[in-house]
């Protein structure tokens, strides 16, 4: 990303700091394990959030409080409360399905469904009544390829299985999944690390793109990938998040000695 | 001709008779396709026995176990796999099913006795009783294949699937399911075929009985007195005329065939649709 492009995104930010999500006090637990510690984080609109930190910190789990996919799991319990546009997404009104279709997610590993790519992209939408006839498919299908920067490369085979594309192109398969049931938040648990450089790079440039009208939450490795594509950036450590701010100022001049450890490669 | 001279129905003088019209042409061997159509004959006219009957029993005792083993089975396998919680229930549940699995089967005769002809007074010798019994036999087959075949669908997908807002049933009904069938279908035919052979639960109700008229048409036609393959196998080997001997080995051939049939499309379909990922 330009240096420009991070100017232009932080001002706009900053004149306009509109919270789309609200984390406060969030803890979670694994049985008895405690994973999370009391983590106050907000997530701006309109912008990329990058979750960083060592293996096993807790950015992860964090992430997957966020469109609640850690219900899945039997043993975890989250407490406090984590609004999406004010309104508590763990309060026994919200529909967990429309709250998933709200807030999107894209996984570390590509995992398009073993159906065609068509198929792919038009299940999210179908299921939520999005779309009914055939028209209203092969439309949605163009716009999230193209969003995707996938459809040049799958036109010609719209009708093939999408798990016979390359990893890169399986990844865009799944943000194109994801963006089809047009969230407003899109959450990627580490989305390029089964990917090679150059597929990376696609992505990373997808993400850039989407940000203008998606609000991204991103857990990474990297801090290259973090620094390149994110405009705020929150590090994570056993758990407790230990620092948060404009990416640029994480980078350059962090307020804790662990923030600086970790980004200069110290530890982790 | 070898076992017509150990026969009491058959003269010397008939033999004689026979293997002349057979010199003079008149008197010719063919294929016995009444074998397969005509009910069981009495003692002295083994000619005409047939396995008709058993097949038409056997038949109507696989579509009983179907129907019923295979919804309930795959609903079990779901709810077991998907849905029940984590606690000494489950556990015990489990345990139990994989030692039902192990039970011999003619326990399973006696509790098809007790049960569905002395306690609900179900009909003797009638499909509708082997298929309940035999439905017990295969349930658990059923459930552990149907398990095996929802556990080696990824994880990834149902992620992927509930990621993009499919409430837990679309996720698995749209995605695991269809993922399982092939596993499943594979579990089933195996169940099914281990059915068609099981012989000892089938005669403690009662199917052993000598049957001369066929059954009706389903549904009623499952209430009507039967035989079955297997059974029609052990009927004929405790038979005197020593021309039963070579009917029943006739008809264990047909049984095998009917199983090789069962075994190779279950592993037609397994080779077919198998997925690695």
């Amino acid at each position: 990303m330009s240096e420009s492009a991070t100017e232009k995104a932080l001002s706009a930010s900053m004149e306009r700091p509109e919270i789309k999500m609200r984390g406060t006090n969030v803890s979670v637990f694994y049985g008895a394990k405690q994973a999370l510690y009391d983590v106050n984080l907000d997530v701006r609109e309109n912008s990329v959030t990058a979750l960083i930190g060592p293996s096993g910190c807790g950015k992860s789990t964090f992430l997957r409080c966020l469109n609640r996919m850690n219900d899945t799991i039997d043993i975890c319990r989250v407490t406090g409360e984590i609004t999406l546009d004010d309104e508590n997404i763990y309060a026994p009104a919200i529909d967990v399905v429309e709250l998933r279709a709200r807030v999107g997610m894209v996984f570390q590993k590509p995992n398009p469904f073993p159906k065609s790519i068509y198929e792919n992209i038009v299940y999210g939408p179908r299921i939520h009544g999005q779309v009914s006839t055939r028209a209203e498919m092969d439309e949605i299908v163009e716009r999230s390829l193209m969003k995707a920067g996938l459809f040049n490369e799958v036109k010609d085979r719209l009708h093939e299985p999408g798990t016979g594309l390359s990893g890169g192109q399986q990844q865009r398969l799944c943000i194109a999944r994801a963006i089809a049931v047009s969230p407003e938040v899109i959450l990627m648990d580490e989305p390029c690390s089964a990917l090679d450089p150059i597929a990376t790079a696609k992505v990373e440039e997808l993400i850039d793109e989407l940000r203008v009208n998606y609000t991204i939450v991103i857990v990474t490795h990297s801090m290259q990938q973090a620094a390149r594509v994110s405009q705020r950036t929150a590090m994570f450590h056993l758990g407790n998040l230990v620092e948060e701010g404009p990416t640029e100022k994480m980078f350059t001049n962090p307020d804790t000695k662990l923030t600086q450890d970790y980004i200069t490669g110290r530890f982790g | 001709m070898a076992s017509a001279e150990l026969d009491s129905n058959v003269t010397p003088g008939q033999l004689r008779l026979a293997d002349a019209l057979k010199r003079a042409g008149i008197l010719r061997q063919q294929f016995n396709w009444n074998f397969f159509t005509a009910p069981d004959a009495s003692d002295t006219r083994p000619e005409a026995a047939g396995l008709g009957v058993a097949i038409l029993g056997s038949a109507y005792m696989m579509v009983i176990v179907l129907v019923l083993s295979l919804p309930i089975g795959v609903a079990a396998s779901i709810y077991l796999e998907e849905f029940a919680p984590q606690n000494r229930w489950t556990d015990l549940i489990e345990v139990n099913i994989a030692n039902l699995a192990a039970v011999p089967s003619i326990v399973f005769g006696i509790l098809g006795l007790a049960i569905f002809i002395n306690f609900v007074g179900l009909p003797q010798s009638a499909p509708v009783v082997g298929g309940l019994v035999l439905t017990l036999m295969t349930l658990p087959t059923i459930i552990i294949a149907t398990r095996a075949a929802l556990k080696a669908v990824p994880p990834s997908i149902n992620d992927a699937a509930l990621g993009i807002g499919a409430s837990k049933m679309q996720a698995i009904f749209h995605h695991i399911l269809p993922l399982a069938a092939p596993g499943i279908l594979t579990g089933t035919i195996i169940g099914l075929a281990q059915a068609l052979g099981e012989t000892a639960p089938l005669l403690l109700i009662g199917m052993v009985a000598f049957v001369r008229e066929y059954p009706g048409a389903p549904p009623e036609g499952f209430f009507d007195p039967a035989s079955a393959l297997p059974v029609q196998v052990y009927n004929w080997t405790q038979r005197g005329d020593p021309a039963f001997v070579e009917r029943a080995s006739g008809a264990i051939i047909v049984l095998l065939i009917f199983l090789v049939i069962m075994n190779a499309i279950a592993i037609l379909l397994r080779r077919r649709f198998e997925r690695r990922w």
